[in-house]
Order: C-alpha cells, then sequence, then structure tokens
C-alpha cells in the first residue's frame, strides 16, 4: 500500500513498495519511476554525458562527457563525435578554485597595496615603500607583511602602476622607481626649484606605471628616493599605492 | 644620529649626487652603500660613524638656510617690499632680510 507521492528522484523513497505490498499495485510503482525520470532529466534524448571525477582519463566515448582530473585539479571535456575515442580539452588551462593554476589565467593575478601609516623617505636614500595593507590580492602573490613585493606566479608581461604623495611641505627633487629583481625597470623624477618659496612643492604626487616582461618568482617592488629630506609622505589610500595585474 | 648621506658628504668633505656618484639604497632593514662611483675609498660602517659630529654640522647648516629661505618670504612679497621702500624712501625690505638672518644664524 506504500506509494509515494514524488515529482523527482530526490522525492522517490528507496523502501517502497514493501514486501507485503500486493502485486497489483507494481504498475504504479513502475509509472511513478517513469514520470519522475522524465521530469528529472528533461533533455536526454541521446545517450547522456556525465561529470566523472577521478585521475585516470575515463574510457566514456560520449561527446560533452566531463571529466574534473584529480590528478591535475583541472576540467576538461570530451569534444570527440559519440562513440570515437575520447578528445580531452583542458577548459581554460586550470580549475579556479586551485591557486597555482589559477594563476596561469591572464588576469587571474592582480593586486592593490596601500599603507596603514605615513611612511618617512629619508634624505638621498633610494628607500622601499612599504604597502602593508592589501585592498585585494587574487592569487596571494603580493608580500604586504616582509618584503613588500609582488613575485610573479608564472612566466607572463605584467602591468604595475604605483603612486606616491607626500604629506609635508618639500621642495626637493623626488623619484619614483618600479623594480624589478632590485634594479631599476620604470623611473618618474620630479625636480622642484628649491631656492624659493615660489616654487616649492607642497603635497606633490607622483605616479609610474610599466610594463614588465617577467619570469616565474622574479619579483616587483616600488623604491622612492628624495634629494633633500626626510619628510613625510601620505599613507592616503586614493594617492599613496602599488597595484598590478598579469596582463598575457 | 645624521643619516647615511650625510655621514658620507662629511667623509668626502664635498657635495656628492647621490643618483649617481653613491647610491644609498634601504630594502627595509637600514641603509646601505649600493654603488660607489667616486675616487675615494668606500667606508666602512664604522668608519662613517666616526664622522657623526660633522654629519650634524652639516644638517645644522642646512636647517639655517632653510629657514633662512622660508623667512625671506617669496620672490613677489620682497619685490613688492623693495618697490615701497623706494617709493617712500623706507628700509622695509633691508630691515626685513637682516632680521630674518639674525633669528637664524649660521653655525
Amino acid at each position: 500500500m506504500a506509494l509515494e507521492s514524488a515529482s523527482f528522484i530526490n522525492g522517490l523513497v528507496s523502501t517502497n513498495p514493501t514486501g507485503s505490498d500486493s502485486i497489483s499495485q507494481g504498475d504504479d510503482h513502475l509509472r511513478l519511476l517513469k514520470t519522475v525520470l522524465k521530469a528529472s532529466l528533461p533533455d536526454v534524448d541521446q545517450a547522456a554525458a556525465t561529470v566523472i571525477v577521478k585521475a585516470t582519463a575515463p574510457t566514456t566515448q560520449v561527446k560533452g562527457t566531463i571529466w574534473y582530473d584529480t590528478s591535475a585539479d583541472k576540467i576538461k571535456i570530451n569534444t570527440a563525435t559519440t562513440g570515437s575515442s575520447p578528445n580531452w580539452v583542458e577548459l581554460g588551462v586550470g580549475a579556479p578554485w586551485n591557486g597555482t593554476a589559477f594563476n596561469t589565467l591572464a588576469g587571474s593575478c592582480m593586486f592593490r597595496a596601500t599603507m596603514s601609516s605615513v611612511q618617512s623617505l629619508p634624505n638621498a636614500e633610494l628607500t622601499k615603500l612599504q604597502f602593508d595593507t592589501e585592498v585585494f590580492d587574487i592569487g596571494s602573490n603580493y608580500d604586504n607583511a616582509t618584503n613588500y613585493r609582488f613575485t610573479a606566479p608564472v612566466d607572463g608581461k605584467y602591468f604595475f602602476n604605483a603612486a606616491m604623495r607626500s604629506s609635508s611641505t618639500h621642495g626637493s627633487d623626488d623619484d619614483l622607481h618600479i623594480y624589478k629583481d632590485g634594479s631599476a625597470y620604470a623611473s618618474e623624477s620630479q625636480f622642484n626649484q628649491v631656492s624659493g618659496p615660489e616654487y616649492v612643492t607642497a603635497s606633490n604626487t607622483m605616479n609610474i606605471s610599466c610594463i614588465m616582461n617577467m619570469t616565474a618568482g622574479q619579483y616587483a617592488e616600488v623604491f622612492a628616493f628624495t634629494e633633500v629630506g626626510p619628510w613625510n609622505m601620505s599613507n592616503g589610500t586614493t594617492t599613496t599605492f602599488f597595484e598590478g595585474y598579469r596582463l598575457a | 644620529m645624521a643619516s647615511m648621506s650625510y655621514q658620507i658628504r662629511a667623509y668626502v668633505g664635498r657635495d656628492i649626487n647621490f643618483r649617481s656618484d653613491v647610491i644609498l639604497q634601504d630594502d627595509g632593514q637600514g641603509a646601505y652603500i649600493k654603488e660607489w662611483n667616486i675616487p675615494e675609498a668606500q667606508p666602512t660602517v664604522e668608519q662613517l660613524a666616526g664622522y657623526d659630529a660633522q654629519a650634524d654640522a652639516i644638517v645644522a647648516e642646512e636647517k639655517v638656510i632653510a629657514d633662512r629661505i622660508a623667512g625671506y618670504g617669496g620672490y613677489g612679497d620682497q619685490l613688492d617690499m623693495m618697490y615701497w621702500d623706494e617709493v617712500n624712501g623706507t628700509t622695509t625690505w633691508k630691515d626685513h632680510i637682516a632680521a630674518v638672518k639674525a633669528a637664524n644664524p649660521k653655525v
């Protein structure tokens, strides 16, 4: 007598029919199974492609079968005609939940960092700017605690942009650099007349951008120089920052 | 203690171009000499520490100059003072400059 009411597969009761039910009720169960199957799988008009999760390539010959290759954390799809030998094509390159693989996608690693406190720029010393606050760091390639640098996860072309604003009035000549592996790669210099207050700059902003060809493991940092210091740079989040991302 | 750039100026006894002659860098652990491109022998940190008093004197001299420049005021204001001194036969500008010099004596 136990005949459930179900619209989809999850509504079926696996213990029905019970052993004591009459045989004449069997056709009711068969109709229920057909109804639930058709409602749950409405578009299946051919051999169904499936999602297979394992470390070795499945032997399926159905076009469109998706294989999550657990040995490489990659998603692959069979593009061969059904019945032919499978042709597994990677979707993109990696699965987005795999950090290293995700970084291989252009635009998938990017960061922006600001300063939590004012940094003083000493007299005539190239000084690394300590951007210690991450606004975002997709891919976790920016070090905001120790070396204040972005390290390339894979070979590629990367774009960087840095800005620095002074919080104290000064009239010195200043430089702003983006460094690659410890040497200046892109530089901006600002020369100020120091012999008269008319030319003394107050709270100037400097900005430098570049595209850098990097191999995995190379790093980018920001350095600044002032000819007459010390003076304090602003830690305003819209005026003093370091950001970058992978172009290709 | 004066910064390393002033110690080096005291050590060589002249002005230095810190973009080309000597390049100092601080990676976050304190300044060091990255490049030394002048004839004088490159000093050690300990040697430079011995020039700290002279370096402090340079800092003090530069502060006097900076304070005087700030005290003199803008060129426009000074020219205005000179003009009215000419018109009125006064010494406002000369007195002003003398007062700034007196307030910021050279060390």
